[in-house]
């Protein structure tokens, strides 16, 4: 892999940007993988990163059924963070956030990974409580956190609403200052590029469409390219789990939902955080291109249409111009939706199955980008091994029958 | 500055009335039926705007919603709305419009020099650069991020309120064009609910710069006298200035009326905008078409502009936007360009056609027109 | 933005009126204590959450307020019937009309 700097900047430039490596190469299928992934967003492809990284497993292929980061990856709002309540899920998230802090240098290629803070508003008595609950418990796990009063709010998003002559009045926030948000496409190219130099093939325009079995094991997968053979399937579909899932007989916790997202028309600098609301509903940045970044609930029922219903998008709008009564006339561009995999208790499932060889990483739901680096690197260490990853073990699809949930609704940011 | 471009020849214009307004702090005057961008073009302002990154000039190109580059900061203090097309905002007394890029000034742009380190900027360059040190990365970001972003957000409560309305019809037109004008009328004579909606501040589509007939009559009055017809049915609701945004599941589409941006006011005259949210039982699209715009070197450049937008600065908004022209086409359509530009007194220099024998009657029609076929410059 | 029949009024209302409970036809066992971890977890979490025909249960919580079950195709949105409690659907993800 040839590395990225200012100079091979410069260098290229005399020749007119035409001796630019490829990213990554499209190889065709081989026969036999050690690993395949199944999946080729961003999670997929950090877990295949950190096989051949980590573990020395390089061959190892990563199966896409459309392009590189082009399902929830491509569609999230990007909001990093790391400020969750549980010991088990915190302590998932700073991982993540950790790597996240050394990514751009580790991948050689800059993921914009942008420290601005993460705000969460309370906006009654009983979210100030669960915020500094919340928070108390951030620091004992030695996450960076404080409870912010509305004024100090004030200072760090200067155009928000904190007067008590409205609905949903300001009284405070928890306020991440090392979480931010990540530029989505370079994290997934990123991670490709990484694992394509360290010899992973990435198959794109390849679905899976069946999981072939001998006596209750995995022996390769049936794709829209044909038979590959493989003793690992490790499953990083996210919305389309549940499909993949079936394939071996499975049923997953999970439901399937459409979320939506929206963008304003690029605007000059004019919110330098990230703020999120639970109460209201709705969560806005800015990105570094200048639009508006505004991400709304979940809708009411399943859907694997990658689009969702107006009513939950307008609710998200009236919660913004609520909290920012100036971006009335800031005039939306672009919406879309994505399928999140939710979970009954807002966790992911970072799993192995009652099939040998089968492994599942899902259930990130609303909330899965900010991981996508830890995520990638316990999967890529509980499939290596066959062995969860310490910070792996209770995130085991097993605690849907055992009963030991890890309830994150309050922190997952959004209701689903 | 003075009306230099002006004609009289503009069928939805009123050549004698005067509009005041304001470019970039300089006092212009316009007239009734004006959108800012005919106004800017009848002034002679050629450079609106600088391309985001390599900060090249660019000028007026479209005359809808296809325009890319004239993006303006309407009006001032609470009110302002940034990245408004100029092509879609109707003139009013008193209007101020400023261009959103470039510094100090459009004409003379200092950020211009990133042109000189342009080839250091190849798309996505960012990913391959400001990595190390780690720690400056956010220092790199705060001015990646500073030239960035278009127009400014306003920084004070929005002065205006909003509403919205609930609506059920048998037969939603979206767009006002003739197609969708007839089958409005159509589905209104046959006794069905129809709403019908158009972003343009009038019915009429591309007939409000036509120059032909229809059924004998001018276009222009044709529209007239349909949009009258339908206006006298009491199961059909026209909504001008209003834009269908989506197309959700089941038929239901949101529609944003713009309910007094055209008078220039605030908050007095009841709610600025208007949502409608439209469960429909049928929906007919009839949004019409853009020009497909021609690729080669440099057409980017102030002057380059859309032969339909031509013929409907011409046309419709009595503007001819320059003095000598060269028409570059694929096909025979954009030759009525040729004799509108003629028409209004203006010189056609050449006709670049990329095929090598065109035959159409209107090609034909060039001699008395201005240009002659020996004219006809031809790149095959 | 589904636009949905309810079985009870007969009359197509906003999705806005409903609320969603899910899939259709999950038995609540009549003995919970009998169960195993397994199979209790099973029928409180695990769903069949398929892309296409789905039988699922909704809330017309703004209208009559009763429950009613709806045969959907999770992808296209359509919804294919709607039917009330104690019926049986005529669509299945088969095709077959049963
Ligand atoms: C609107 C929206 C906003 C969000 N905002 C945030 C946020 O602010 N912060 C945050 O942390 N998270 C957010 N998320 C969640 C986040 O996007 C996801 O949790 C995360 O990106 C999941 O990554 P992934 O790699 O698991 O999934 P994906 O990127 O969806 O990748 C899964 C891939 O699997 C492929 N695939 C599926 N089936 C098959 C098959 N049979 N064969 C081959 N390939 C297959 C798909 O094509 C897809 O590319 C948001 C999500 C959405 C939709
Ligand atoms: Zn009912």
């Amino acid at each position: 892999m040839k590395k990225y700097s200012g100079f091979s900047l410069f260098k290229n430039a005399l020749s007119y940007h035409e001796n630019w490596q490829k990213l990554w190469r499209s190889p065709k299928p081989k026969d036999y993988y050690d690993v395949i992934v199944v999946g080729g967003g961003g999670h997929g492809l950090a877990t295949a990163y950190y096989l051949a990284k980590v573990h020395g497993i390089t061959k190892v292929a990563v199966i896409e059924k459309g392009y590189l980061g082009g399902g929830n990856t491509a569609r999230n709002t990007t909001i990093i963070r790391s400020n969750y309540l549980w010991d088990e899920a915190a302590q998932l998230y700073e991982l993540s956030l950790k790597l996240w802090e050394g990514l751009s240098q580790e991948l050689n290629y800059n993921v914009m990974f942008s420290q601005r803070g993460v705000l969460n508003l309370g906006h009654n008595l009983q979210d100030m409580r669960d915020i500094e609950r919340r928070v108390n418990a951030n620091r004992l796990n030695g996450i960076d956190g404080e409870v912010v009063t509305p004024e100090r709010v004030k200072e760090i998003a200067p155009l928000i609403n904190i007067s008590k002559d409205c609905r949903y009045p300001i009284l405070g926030a928890s306020w991440q200052p090392r979480g931010g948000t990540a530029r989505h496409d370079a994290v997934a190219w990123g991670y490709a590029r990484g694992a394509d130099a360290l010899g992973v093939d990435l198959i794109q325009e390849t679905e899976v469409i069946g999981i072939r079995r001998k006596n209750g094991s995995v022996v390769g997968v049936e794709t829209t390219q044909g038979f590959i053979g493989t003793r690992k399937v490790a499953c990083v579909t996210a919305g389309n789990s549940g499909v993949v899932a079936a394939m071996a007989g499975l049923r997953l916790p999970v439901e399937s939902r459409p979320l939506q997202a929206l963008v304003s028309e690029p605007v000059k600098p004019c919110l330098d955080t990230v703020v999120m609301s639970n109460a209201v509903h709705g969560y806005i940045s800015q990105s570094d291109k200048g639009d508006l970044v505004i991400g709304a609930g979940v809708d009411g029922y399943n859907g694997y249409g990658q689009r969702g219903s107006f009513h939950v998008i307008e609710h998200t709008l009236q919660a913004i111009c609520e909290l920012f009564p100036a971006f009335s006339r800031v005039r939306m561009n672009r919406q879309w939706g994505g399928v999140v995999d939710t979970c009954p208790d807002a966790c992911p499932i970072i799993s192995k199955t009652s099939v040998d060889g089968l492994y599942f990483n899902c259930g990130w739901g609303t909330g899965g980008f900010k991981a996508t680096p830890g995520s990638g690197y316990v999967f890529a260490d509980t499939v290596a091994n066959d062995h969860p990853h310490p910070l792996a073990a209770a995130f085991n699809v097993d605690r849907f029958n055992t009963g030991a949930l890890i309830d994150e609704h309050g922190a997952a940011g959004v209701a689903h | 500055m003075s009306q230099i471009n002006r004609l009289n020849t503009g069928a939805r214009t009123d050549s004698t009335s005067r509009i005041n307004f304001t470019y970039n702090g300089k006092q212009m005057q316009g007239v009734a039926g004006d959108t800012l961008a005919s106004a800017l073009l009848a002034n002679g302002v050629n450079v609106v705007g600088r391309s985001f990154k390599y900060s090249r000039p660019r000028g007026i190109v479209g005359h809808g919603a296809e325009e890319p580059n004239a993006i303006m900061q309407i009006g001032s203090g609470a009110a302002t709305v940034p990245n408004l097309r100029a092509t879609q905002v109707e003139l009013y007394e008193g209007l101020e419009s400023a261009s959103v890029n470039g510094w100090p000034n459009v004409n003379f742009d200092l950020m211009s020099i990133t042109g000189w380190f342009g080839r250091m900027m190849p798309p996505g360059f960012y990913y391959k650069t400001f990595m190390y040190p780690a720690k400056l990365w956010m220092t790199y970001e705060h001015f990646i991020r500073k030239a960035a972003g278009l127009g400014s957000a306003p920084v004070q409560d929005d002065p205006d309120s909003y509403d919205k309305l609930n609506q059920h019809c048998d037969v939603l037109v979206v767009g006002a064009g003739p197609a969708g004008l007839v089958a409005a009328r159509e589905a209104a004579r046959a006794g069905a609910r129809v709403i019908i909606a158009d972003e343009q501040s009038e019915f009429g589509g591309s007939l409000l710069a036509s120059i032909n007939s229809i059924d004998g009559q001018a276009a222009t009055s044709w529209v007239d006298e349909l949009v009258a017809e339908l206006e006298s049915f009491s199961n059909v609701q026209t909504l001008p200035r209003s834009t269908a945004f989506g197309y959700y599941d089941h038929n239901f589409l949101g529609i944003l009326q713009r309910r007094t941006d055209h008078l220039g006011i605030s908050a007095d005259s009841g709610s600025r905008q208007r949502l409608h949210r439209v469960r429909a039982k049928r929906v007919i699209l009839a949004t019409g078409a853009f020009e497909r715009p021609l690729v080669f070197a440099q057409n980017d450049i102030p002057g380059v502009m859309q032969a339909s937008s031509v013929s409907t600065y011409i046309n419709r908004y009595g503007v001819a936007p320059g003095n000598r022209m060269i028409l570059f086409t694929t096909n025979d359509n954009a030759y009525q360009t040729a004799i509108d530009w003629h028409r209004a007194g203006r010189a056609v220099v050449a006709v670049v056609d990329s095929r090598s024998a065109p035959s159409g009657e209107i090609v034909g029609s060039g001699t008395g027109n201005g240009y002659s076929s020996n004219s006809r410059l031809r790149s095959d | 933005m589904l636009l949905i029949h309810c079985p009870h009024c007969r009359e197509d209302r906003e999705e806005e009126e409903y609320s969603y409970s899910g899939e259709a036809h999950i038995v609540r066992p009549l003995e919970p204590e009998a169960l195993s971890d397994q199979e209790w977890g099973d029928y409180l979490f695990f769903r069949k959450n398929p892309k296409g025909i789905h039988h699922e249960m909704w809330y017309h919580a703004v209208g009559c307020r009763r429950y009613f079950y709806a045969t959907r195709n999770t992808l296209s949105y359509e919804i294919l019937e709607t039917y009330k409690v104690g019926e049986q659907p005529q669509v299945s993800a088969q095709g077959a009309a049963q």
